[in-house]
C-alpha cells in the first residue's frame, strides 16, 4: 500500500496518464477507418480554424460528432460510478455498498423507462436524466431509510434491502415493458435502451453529464474531510462536530444525480462503483482526499477501457458493455464476501 | 466556562421509558463518575448530554442555551466524546486520527496549522501512544484503540469531556493512567463525566458521583415501569452506603475510610432469596 | 447412510432421464428438436391431407377446415385475402394493433383475440392453427400433444418464402386458385417494377433503425431494397438478417438514401418523426442522404410486413429512389 505523500502523488499522476492515454486510443479507433494523418489534420482544424480540404467532412464528423463525444461520455460516465460508489462505501461504512448492488442503478433505469414509455424523452434530452435522478434518489432513500437504524447499518439488512429495491425496479421496468409492447416502436426503444451503451450518444449527453459529474465532483471534495469521518461511526463523527444528518443528505442527493446522469447516459452499468473504489482504497489508504480524485480517474479508465475492448475484440457481437463490467466484478464481488466472512465471524 | 445542566430530562425509546426526572448540574473542573448497574442508563445519559438523543420531555442546556438547538460544530468545541464502542475496519494512521479531534476548528480544505500539530502531539504523549503514531489502527489492540480515542478527545480541546467506560479494555497500568491523565485534566479545570463500572476506582477517582436505577418508590409499589431515574448523587462517601450497595448492586461490603477516600473491600453477593437454614439438630 | 441415499438418488435420476428419452413424444411433451425449416409438410392433392410436422409428428386433415386458429400475425394477413372470415374462430391480438397490423378493422370484433393462451386456445375448439417458428414454444408443445392440425411457417426471409407461405396457407384452406392469382399479382407487381429500374443506376441505400440497427443479406430489407432498384450498402458488410451497426459504420458507408421505420404511435399528433430526429443528429450532417434530403420514412407496417401487404414497402421504396417509375395500375388487389 502506498502510504507516504510521494507515492499518493506519484499514483495520481500515473492514474492521469493513463486517462490521458486511454483517450487518445479513443479517438483513434473505431470501425470506420480514418488515419492517424487525418485525424491530426482534423484535430488542427477544430482548435486552429485552418481549413484542410483533403478530408472528407464525413470524416471529421466521426472523429469530432461520434468518437469525442463518446469517448468523454466514457470517461465521465465511469468516473461518477465510481464516485458514488466510494460515497456510498463511506455513507454506510461497507466497502460492499455500491450503486448497482443497492439499487440505485436499477433505480434509475426505471425512471428512465417511465420517461421513454410517457412519451417526455422524444420531448426533451433532459427528460430522462431528470426521471432517472428521481428514480435513483427514491431507491437510495428507501434502502437508506430500511437499512440505518438509531445511525447504525447492518449490513445483511442493507444488502438485502437493495436486493429488494432492486427487484422491485427490475420488475416495475417489466411491467412497463409488456404494457407497451402494443406500441411496437416504443417496445423497442425500452428494450434497446435498457441494454445501455455508448452508440448513438452525442455532444448532447456530453452537456447532460460533464456538469453534473464536475459539479459533484466538486461538492465531494468539499466533503472529504466529512467521509473520512463519516467512516468513523455516527457518534464519532457527531462527537468531533459533523452534522451528520445534513452530510448524510447532501451525499445522498449528489450521489443520485451523479448515478442518474451517468444510467441516462450510458445506461445501467454494475460494478464499477463497487471494484474501483475498493482497489484505490487499498492501494491508496482510507484518506477521501486523496481518494475522490483516484476513484474520478480510475473509473473513467475502467469504463472506456471496457468500451474500446468491446469494441476492439467483439464488434460484431451486440453484446452490452454491462456484461464486460458484471463478468470483472461479479467474480471480486464474491472475492469480497468471503474475505467479509471471515472478519464478521 | 462552561454551565452543562438538565432539567427534568426523560427518556424513552420505542415506547419504553428508559430514564425520567433527570435533573443535574455539572461545574468546571469536577470528576464526575455515573454509576449503576448493566441497563441503568448511563449510555443514555451521556448521549443525551451531549445532544445525540433527542428527549422525550426536558432539556438539556450548554451554556445556558437548548443543546439541541445548537450546530455539532459549536457542541464539539465544547464537549468531547468518548463512545463505547470503538469499530475502526478503515487504515488510517494513529496520528491521522488524533488529528480528527481538530475537525472543529477547521474548514473543509484547511491544512492542520503547527499549532494543531502541537496540541495533536501532546494528546498522544499524554494517552502514551506516541510510538504508535504511523501504525494502522487495524492493527491495534482493543486497549490501544481506546487510547487513540481519548487522545483524539483530548486533542478536541474541549472544557469538557465525556467518557462511556473508556477504560474497560484496558490493562490495569494504563486504566491508573487515564484515571490519573482525566483527574489531572480535571484540576487544570476540564469538566469530565465518565461512565464506570469499577466502583473501587470510581470512589477513588472522582470527585462526585450519580448512581443511577429504578426509584424505590416505583418498586414493588404496582405503578407502571417508568424507567430510571437519579438515586443518589453527591460524594463517594455519600453515594455508596450499604443500602445502595445492596438495593443497586446486589452487594455486599465492608466501606473502608482512608485519607479522606473510601474503598470497598471484602464484597460479596448478596443472597437474593433467603432459604431458611435446615434444623441440624 | 449418507452415501447411500446419494446413490439411490443417482439411479433415480438416471432411470427418469432415461425414461424422458426414450418415452419422449408419447408419455412426454418434449419432441426432437428438428432443425433449420420447421416448415410443415403438406402431403395430399386433395382432401384428406396429411400434414407432417417437423418433429414427424402427423395430422389428417379430412376436409376443409372451418374453425381456423391463426396465432400469427403473417398467417393473419394471408388469410385475410383467401378465405371467409367466417371460418375463423380467431387471430392473433396484434391484429387491431396499428404499430403492427395491416388490416386494422378487417376481422370484425365478433371474431376471437388470442393471446397466445395455451387454454382459451383449446377452448374454441379449432380444427386448425396456425403458428410460426417465433411463437411461445411451449404453446406449440401444447398444441402437438393436444392432437390438433398445426401448420407451422418458418421462413420469412424473401418474397419467395413470402409466396411458399401463401401456397401452403392456400393449400391446407382448399382456396389454391385464390392464392395462386394472390401471388401471381404480386409477381407481376414486382416484375413491374423490375422492369423499370432494370437500367437505371442503383443508388447506395441504408435501412436505418434509430436504435443502430440495420440489415444485411439474406433478409426481407434486403431483398427490398434489391427490387428498388437500390443497392443495400450495409449488406456487404453485416452479417445475415437484421443486425447492429455503430453509427460511425453507417455513415462511413456514405448512403446516397436512408430509408427508416416511420412511427404509427405519435403521427396522428404531429409529434417528433424519427425522420426529425435523424436529420437532426450533428454526426450525420455530412452524409449524402441528408445533405441532400434523401432520408423517407416509410409506414413501418409495410416495411415489417411478412405477407402480401410487403409490396406495398417494397413500391413505396422503389417510388422513393425513383421518382420516375410509373405506379402499378390500381386494381384493387391486396387489402
Amino acid at each position: 500500500m502506498f502510504t507516504n505523500l510521494r507515492s499518493l502523488r506519484l499514483v495520481l499522476i500515473l492514474l492521469m496518464l493513463l486517462v490521458i492515454a486511454l483517450t487518445i486510443l479513443g479517438v483513434l479507433q473505431g470501425p470506420a477507418d480514418i488515419s492517424l494523418s487525418h485525424i491530426g489534420a482534423i484535430f488542427k482544424q477544430a482548435l486552429f480554424d485552418t481549413l484542410n480540404s483533403d478530408i472528407p467532412n464525413w470524416q471529421r464528423s466521426v472523429i469530432v460528432d461520434i468518437r469525442l463525444p463518446r469517448v468523454i461520455i466514457a470517461l465521465f460516465a465511469g468516473a461518477s460510478l465510481a464516485l458514488c460508489g466510494l460515497v456510498m462505501q463511506g455513507m454506510f461504512r461497507n466497502p460492499l455498498a455500491s450503486p448497482s448492488v443497492l439499487g440505485v442503478s436499477s433505480g434509475a433505469s426505471l425512471g428512465a423507462v417511465i420517461a421513454i414509455y410517457l412519451g417526455f424523452s422524444l420531448v426533451s434530452a433532459w427528460a430522462i436524466p431528470l426521471f432517472a435522478f428521481i428514480g435513483a434518489g427514491l431507491s437510495l432513500s428507501v434502502v437508506y431509510r430500511v437499512a440505518s437504524s438509531r445511525g447504525q447499518t447492518n449490513i445483511a439488512t442493507l444488502l438485502l434491502s437493495g436486493v429488494a429495491i432492486s427487484a422491485l425496479n427490475v420488475a416495475a421496468t417489466s411491467l412497463l415493458l409488456a404494457l407497451s409492447l402494443s406500441n411496437w416502436d416504443v417496445a423497442r426503444m425500452i428494450i434497446y435502451w435498457t441494454m445501455g451503451g455508448l452508440d448513438g450518444r452525442t455532444w448532447d449527453h456530453v452537456f447532460i453529464i460533464l456538469p453534473i459529474v464536475l459539479s459533484g465532483f466538486i461538492l465531494l471534495l468539499f466533503h472529504s474531510k466529512q467521509l473520512d469521518l463519516l467512516l468513523l461511526g455516527e457518534q464519532h463523527a457527531l462527537s468531533v462536530g459533523v452534522d451528520v444528518r445534513r452530510t448524510r443528505r447532501n451525499l445522498l442527493i449528489i450521489s443520485s444525480a451523479m448515478v442518474g446522469a451517468s444510467v441516462s447516459v450510458v445506461g445501467g452499468i454494475g460494478f464499477i462503483g463497487l471494484v474501483v473504489p475498493h482497489i484505490l482504497r487499498l492501494l491508496l489508504g482510507p484518506s477521501h482526499r486523496y481518494l475522490l480524485p483516484a476513484c474520478l480517474f480510475g473509473g473513467a479508465i475502467t469504463l472506456l477501457g471496457a468500451d474500446l475492448f468491446l469494441n476492439s475484440f467483439f464488434r460484431e457481437q451486440a453484446i452490452p458493455l454491462g456484461v464486460v463490467t458484471a463478468a470483472l466484478g461479479a467474480p471480486f464481488f464474491l472475492f469480497l464476501l468471503i474475505k467479509q466472512r471471515f472478519v464478521l465471524s | 466556562m462552561l454551565p452543562l445542566s438538565c432539567i427534568k430530562l426523560a427518556f424513552s425509546y420505542n415506547k419504553k421509558p428508559l430514564l425520567k426526572n433527570i435533573n443535574l448540574d455539572f461545574k468546571a473542573g469536577t470528576f464526575v463518575g455515573l454509576i449503576g448497574a448493566n441497563g441503568s442508563g448511563k449510555s443514555t445519559l451521556l448521549q443525551l448530554l451531549l445532544g445525540l438523543l433527542t428527549p422525550q420531555s426536558g432539556a438539556v442546556n450548554l451554556n445556558g442555551v437548548d443543546i439541541q438547538t445548537q450546530k455539532r460544530r459549536d457542541i464539539a468545541k465544547q464537549l468531547a466524546f468518548v463512545p463505547q464502542s470503538i469499530e475502526l475496519p478503515y487504515a488510517f494512521t494513529v496520528q491521522a486520527l488524533v488529528a480528527m479531534g481538530r475537525n472543529p476548528y477547521l474548514g473543509p480544505f484547511e491544512l492542520e496549522t503547527a499549532e494543531d500539530a502541537r496540541l495533536i502531539q501532546e494528546a498522544m504523549l499524554k494517552t502514551d501512544i506516541t510510538h504508535l503514531s504511523a501504525r494502522s489502527v487495524t492493527t491495534l489492540s482493543g486497549g490501544e484503540k481506546q487510547r487513540v480515542i481519548i487522545a483524539r478527545a483530548l486533542a478536541q480541546q474541549a472544557p469538557g469531556i465525556l467518557l462511556d467506560e473508556p477504560i474497560a479494555s484496558l490493562d490495569i497500568c494504563h486504566q491508573i493512567e487515564t484515571l490519573q491523565l482525566i483527574q489531572s485534566l480535571t484540576q487544570s479545570g476540564k469538566l469530565a463525566i465518565t461512565a464506570l463500572h469499577d466502583l473501587n476506582l470510581a470512589a477513588s477517582y472522582c470527585d462526585r458521583l450519580i448512581l443511577l436505577g429504578e426509584s424505590e418508590l416505583n418498586k414493588g409499589s404496582g405503578q407502571p415501569y417508568s424507567g430510571r431515574t437519579i438515586i443518589a448523587d453527591g460524594t463517594p462517601e455519600q453515594v455508596l452506603n450499604q443500602e445502595n450497595l445492596a438495593a443497586y448492586f446486589s452487594i455486599n461490603a465492608d466501606i473502608i475510610k482512608t485519607n479522606d477516600k473510601i474503598s470497598l473491600a471484602n464484597i460479596s453477593p448478596v443472597k437474593k432469596h433467603q432459604n431458611k437454614e435446615p434444623k441440624t439438630d | 447412510m449418507n452415501n447411500l441415499k446419494l446413490v439411490l438418488f443417482t439411479l433415480f435420476l438416471m432411470f427418469f432421464i432415461s425414461l424422458i428419452h426414450f418415452k419422449k413424444g408419447a408419455l412426454f411433451a418434449l419432441f426432437p428438436e428438428g432443425n433449420g425449416n420447421f416448415t410443415t409438410k403438406i402431403e395430399g392433392q386433395g382432401f384428406p391431407k396429411t400434414l407432417i410436422d417437423t418433429t414427424g409428428i402427423k395430422f389428417v386433415l379430412k376436409k376443409p377446415p372451418e374453425r381456423i386458429l391463426s396465432a400469427t400475425l403473417a398467417s393473419d394477413h394471408i388469410l385475410s385475402g383467401l378465405i371467409n372470415p367466417a371460418r375463423l374462430v380467431a387471430v392473433s391480438s396484434y391484429v387491431d394493433y396499428p404499430s403492427l397490423s395491416n388490416i386494422v378493422g378487417f376481422y370484425d370484433k365478433s371474431i376471437d383475440r388470442t393471446q397466445g393462451e395455451i387454454e382459451s386456445m383449446l377452448a374454441l375448439q379449432p380444427d386448425l392453427v396456425f403458428v410460426a417458428s417465433y411463437s411461445n414454444p411451449e404453446t406449440v408443445r401444447y398444441l402437438l400433444r393436444s392432437g390438433i392440425a398445426i401448420v407451422r411457417l418458418s421462413e420469412f426471409n424473401s418474397f419467395a418464402d413470402i409466396f411458399n407461405n401463401i401456397r401452403i396457407i392456400a393449400n391446407v384452406t382448399d382456396t389454391k386458385a385464390l392464392g395462386e392469382t394472390m401471388i401471381e399479382n404480386l409477381q407481376k407487381r414486382i416484375d413491374f417494377i423490375k422492369m423499370q429500374v432494370k437500367d437505371k443506376k442503383p443508388p447506395r441505400v441504408l435501412y436505418y433503425d434509430l436504435n443502430g440497427y440495420s440489415v444485411g443479406g439474406n433478409s426481407l430489407m434486403d431483398e427490398a431494397i434489391q427490387l428498388s432498384g437500390g443497392l443495400n450498402v450495409a449488406g456487404g458488410v453485416l452479417a445475415d438478417g437484421e443486425n447492429k451497426i455503430s453509427e460511425e459504420l453507417a455513415i462511413s458507408l456514405q448512403p446516397d438514401v436512408i430509408v427508416i421505420n416511420q412511427w404509427v404511435f405519435n403521427q396522428a399528433e404531429g409529434q417528433i418523426s424519427p425522420l426529425t430526429i435523424l436529420k437532426n443528429k450533428k454526426a450525420w450532417a455530412e452524409v449524402p442522404a441528408v445533405k441532400n434530403n434523401h432520408i423517407y420514412a416509410v409506414p413501418g407496417t409495410w416495411l415489417r410486413s411478412v405477407s402480401q401487404h410487403r409490396i406495398k414497402g417494397v413500391e413505396a421504396i422503389a417510388k422513393l429512389l425513383h421518382p420516375e417509375i410509373q405506379s402499378y395500375p390500381e386494381k384493387s388487389y391486396v387489402h
